[in-house]
């Protein structure tokens, strides 16, 4: 049984850290390279660019938000049935600030920034002008997730670099 | 409509987007915010980050 827990925890260790990283290296491309360029670009490369790249980008960036989430969940749920002790250990503490954190991320992603960059998508495909109000909205809670991230990586990796938090 | 939609247009989803876009607009003063420059965002994360680690500090300290 032990060999099993171990193997588990592994293969869930590796999916929520290489999932994570695509999510918020992907959340950093938006931030910091792709919505400042955007703003520079002239509009016929713009509208391009949200019809071939941004689709691709946004399939990534939600659905590794989504396996992250998932292994992450997989994980405190098997230590929960492994170790029943594991709930009032540092290490949990720090891992339920940092995963309430990663839960408000992915639900900005599935249920703000992409229901309204669907519409930007659709728009542009349509030759359409976008609605400001999506792209407000989007910005807002892409922001919020960027904030946010800086605590949730800081807590993630204290779980185990630094016990010495709750002392 | 796919399921997305109907998922944030349901009596689940309703309450989870309207806390969801209150924490993304609890910045937002006079229709402004410091979310709209990235750098000012991660200045702000790293101030919450050390508000955080001060308040466990204290927590431990006292309790």
């Amino acid at each position: 049984m032990d060999l099993f827990w171990e193997i588990f925890f592994d293969l869930d260790r590796v999916g929520h850290i290489v999932a994570g990283v695509t999510w918020i290296g992907i959340l950093y491309y938006l931030n910091f390279a792709q919505v400042p360029s955007f703003a520079k670009m002239d509009p016929a490369a713009r509208t391009n660019a949200i019809q071939v790249l941004v689709p691709q980008v946004l399939f990534l960036f939600r659905w590794a938000a989504f396996f992250t989430v998932l292994f992450g969940l997989g994980y405190i749920i098997g230590k929960g049935v492994q170790d029943h002790n594991y709930f009032e250990t540092t290490r949990f503490y720090s891992v339920a600030i940092g995963g309430v954190m990663g839960l408000i991320m992915a639900g900005n992603v599935w249920f703000i920034i992409w229901p309204n960059q669907k519409k930007v998508i659709a728009a542009a495909n349509a030759g359409e002008a976008p609605d400001p109000s999506w792209a407000r909205k989007t910005l807002l809670a892409s922001r919020t997730n960027t904030m946010l991230s800086v605590p949730m990586i800081f807590f993630m990796a204290a779980a185990i670099h630094l016990p010495a938090l709750w002392n | 409509m796919n399921s997305i939609e109907g998922f944030i247009e349901s009596p689940i989803g309703k309450p989870i987007v309207a806390v969801l876009s209150f924490i993304a607009g609890i910045t937002v003063i006079n229709g402004k915010t410091f979310l709209e420059s990235p750098h000012k965002t991660v200045v702000a994360g790293i101030l919450l980050t050390g508000a955080a680690i001060i308040a466990i500090r204290i927590a431990a300290v006292v309790s």
